[in-house]
C-alpha cells in the first residue's frame, strides 16, 4: 500500500479528443501505469498514473492542458474472483468513504492494485495500515 | 386570412396631430422645447449643473434651432441620478412609475403625473388606430404587465381608442388562445417573440390563423427582421406592425407603423428626434445613419433631453402616403454600445464578464458569449475557458463550478445562461484578442 500521484486531465467530450491527448502523452515519452475517465455531456476528467508524475505534469502543461496532481493510495488485492470486493469492504469498514477508484493487474508488482481516492488520502492511509486486515 | 387587407386608409386617432403640416409640427416643438429647458433648468438641479458646465442657460434655447446648444443624457447619468435625480415634478405629482428590466445596477426608474400617462398613452392609441383599430375591436394585449412598460402602454393606448382590452400579459399560451377564440381578439400587442410562440402553440393544439379573429398585431420591445415579420403573418394571419418606444421616453409608442410600412412616424409634437455620430456626438443630415437622440418636449416628471438611446437608424422626412407628416424613422439597425437583448432583457458583457471576475478570484477567464435562437427563443451560451483557477479531478467539482457560474449569471442578468467549461485556447483568436461576443441571430436584415 503506498501514495502515488496521479496526474487528472480536463477535456472537452467531442469525437477525437481522447485519441489526441493521448497521443500527446505517448509522444512525449510519458508511461501511464493505470488509466480512467469520468465523463459528462460536455466535457471528461482523465486521470492517470504515469510513472514520472513531475515530468508528466510540466510536458502536459506546456501543451495547454489543465492538469491537477492529486495524491492517491494505491493497495494491492488478491488475484481471485472477490479479491477487490473483500478489499474494497474492508475499507468501507473502517469509515473511510471512497470519492472515486480504478483497479488494473498490477502496477510496479504481480498483484493486482486498486487506485483510491478519498477526502484525505494520507490519513485514510494511515489508518489502513493500523488495521489488522491491511497490515 | 382574416382581415389583412381589411384596414381603412385613412383613419387616425388625432388627425388634426399627425397629419398636421411640418410647420405646425415645427411650431408645436420650437414652443415646447423652450417651455421644457425651462421647466428642467428649474427643476432638476442634475440637469441644471449639466447645463452651466456645458455653458448653456435657458435663455440660449430660443427654438428646436439651438437643441444641439444642450449636453446629452445617457443611461449613465440615470444611474447616478437614480433614484430622483432626474425628477421634475413633487413626487406628490406623480402616479406611477415604470422600469426597465435588467439588473439592479442597471434599472432605470421613469416617473409619470397623470398628464404623462394620457399623453403616453395617446401615443399607444395612435399605434392601435394606425394599426386598424377601431372601438369595435378586441385589442389582446400579451405584453407584460407590471413595472414593463409594454403592458400598462398597449392596455392605455387600447382603452383610449375604446377597444375591449384583454389584459393577458404573457403566458399561459393555451389560455390566452382559448381567451383569442372565444372572445374574439383581433388586436394582438405583444413581443414578436411571444407572437412566434402563440403561433406555434396555435399549430400545436390543431388550429389554423383561420381558428381566430386577429387582423392585426403592433409587436415591438426587441429587434427583429423582416423574416420574422412574415413567419408571424403567416403563422396568425395577421398584418404584423412595428412600434418602438423605451422607458425613458415613457414607453411603447414613441414612434410606430402605418399601413405603408415604410418605417415608423416618430410622435414628433411630443418627440424631438435627432441622430447623431456616436463617437463625435455631431448631429447629422436627415438620411444619414447614425445613433438616435431623442428629447421628450411635453412629459412633466421625467422629461429627458437629447437622450442618447443607442439604437442606430436613419431618418426619412419623405411624404408618406399614409397622410402622416411626422418623420419616420427605420428599424434600429443595431446598437451603438455593446448591450444586447436577450428574450427581452437587456444584457451587457460587463455584467458577464463581473461575474466570471468573481468566480475567478480576481482573474477573469478568456470567455465568450454566444447568443443564438432556437424554436422562436433567444439562447445565451457563456463559454468559459478551463484554467488553473477550476481544475479539479472530478467531475463534481468542475459541474459546481459550471453551476456556481450559471447561478450568479442568473442572479444578475435574471436569465438563464447556458455555461459550458472549455479547453484554453479552444475560443477562437483573431489577432491575440478574442471576440467576446457572438451573435448568431442574424436580427439586421
Amino acid at each position: 500500500m503506498k501514495i502515488i500521484t496521479q496526474i487528472s486531465v480536463f477535456m472537452e467530450n467531442t469525437t477525437g479528443r481522447l485519441a489526441q491527448i493521448l497521443t500527446q502523452i505517448g509522444e512525449n515519452g510519458i508511461d501511464i501505469r493505470a488509466i480512467s475517465i469520468a465523463d459528462t455531456n460536455d466535457f471528461g476528467i482523465l486521470r492517470f498514473i504515469p510513472r514520472d508524475a513531475e515530468k508528466a505534469a510540466d510536458i502536459l502543461k506546456n501543451l495547454n492542458l489543465v492538469v491537477k496532481k492529486t495524491e492517491v493510495m494505491a493497495i494491492n488485492m488478491d488475484d481471485v474472483p472477490g479479491g477487490l470486493a473483500k478489499t474494497l469492504s474492508e475499507v468501507s469498514k473502517l469509515g473511510i468513504d471512497i470519492q472515486y477508484m480504478y483497479a488494473f493487474s498490477s502496477i510496479d508488482s504481480e498483484e493486482p492494485t486498486v487506485v483510491i481516492k478519498t477526502a484525505d488520502v494520507k490519513g485514510d492511509l494511515e489508518k489502513l495500515n493500523k488495521s489488522a486486515f491491511f497490515s | 386570412m382574416k382581415g389583412v387587407n381589411d384596414y381603412k386608409m385613412g383613419n387616425y386617432y388625432q388627425p388634426e396631430i399627425e397629419c398636421a403640416s411640418p410647420e405646425q409640427i415645427r411650431a408645436w416643438q420650437d414652443e415646447r422645447l423652450v417651455k421644457q429647458v425651462r421647466h428642467m433648468y428649474d427643476n432638476v438641479e442634475y440637469y441644471r449643473k449639466k447645463m452651466d458646465e456645458h455653458g448653456v442657460s435657458p435663455d440660449d434655447i430660443k427654438s428646436a434651432d439651438d437643441l444641439h446648444k444642450l449636453p446629452f443624457l445617457s443611461k449613465a447619468d440615470l444611474r447616478d441620478a437614480y433614484p430622483y435625480g432626474l425628477l421634475a415634478m413633487p413626487l406628490s405629482d406623480c402616479v406611477r412609475i415604470q422600469s426597465t428590466s435588467g439588473t439592479t445596477g442597471k434599472r432605470v426608474v421613469a416617473f409619470y403625473t397623470q398628464h404623462d400617462i394620457d399623453l403616453w398613452e395617446d401615443c399607444c392609441a395612435r399605434a392601435i388606430v394606425a394599426a386598424g383599430g377601431t372601438k369595435d375591436d378586441v385589442c389582446h394585449v400579451s405584453y407584460g404587465y407590471g413595472l414593463f412598460t409594454g403592458g400598462p402602454g398597449l392596455n392605455g393606448g387600447s382603452h383610449k381608442v375604446g377597444c375591449l382590452t384583454l389584459p393577458m400579459s404573457s403566458g399561459n399560451t393555451e389560455r390566452q388562445i382559448m381567451f383569442m377564440r372565444d372572445l374574439h381578439s383581433t388586436i394582438l400587442c405583444c413581443t414578436p417573440s411571444y407572437a412566434a410562440y402563440i403561433g406555434e402553440t396555435l399549430r400545436e393544439m390543431g388550429y389554423t390563423p383561420d381558428d381566430i379573429d386577429l387582423k392585426a398585431g403592433i409587436f415591438g420591445a426587441e429587434p427583429w427582421t423582416e423574416e420574422m415579420r412574415r413567419d408571424i403573418e403567416k403563422s396568425l394571419g395577421l398584418k404584423a406592425y412595428d412600434i418602438y418606444g423605451l422607458t425613458e421616453t415613457s414607453g411603447p409608442g414613441v414612434s410606430f407603423e402605418c399601413s405603408e410600412q415604410k418605417g415608423m412616424h416618430i410622435n414628433e409634437d411630443h418627440f424631438i428626434a435627432e441622430i447623431i455620430d456616436p463617437e463625435t456626438g455631431e448631429v447629422l443630415p436627415d438620411g444619414s445613419k447614425g445613433e438616435l437622440v431623442l428629447s421628450s418636449i411635453t412629459k412633466e416628471a421625467f422629461p429627458l433631453l437629447r437622450y442618447r438611446t443607442r439604437d442606430i437608424c436613419v431618418l426619412n422626412r419623405e411624404k408618406c402616403s399614409c397622410g402622416r407628416t411626422h418623420v419616420r424613422m427605420s428599424k434600429p439597425m443595431g446598437r451603438s454600445d455593446d448591450m444586447l437583448i436577450i428574450r427581452g432583457v437587456n444584457v451587457f458583457p460587463s455584467q458577464i464578464e463581473e461575474v466570471l471576475l468573481k468566480v475567478g478570484n480576481n482573474i477573469t477567464p478568456n470567455y465568450q458569449i454566444i447568443v443564438d435562437r432556437v424554436n422562436n427563443s433567444d439562447t445565451l451560451d457563456v463559454l468559459v475557458e478551463m484554467s488553473s483557477m477550476f481544475v479539479a479531478d472530478d467531475v463534481k467539482s468542475v459541474a459546481a463550478v459550471e453551476k456556481n457560474i450559471k447561478a450568479q449569471l442568473h442572479g444578475i442578468l435574471g436569465i438563464q445562461a447556458n455555461v459550458k467549461l472549455v479547453e484554453p485556447k479552444s475560443i477562437t483568436r483573431s489577432e491575440g484578442k478574442a471576440k467576446r461576443v457572438i451573435d448568431k441571430r442574424n436580427l439586421l436584415d
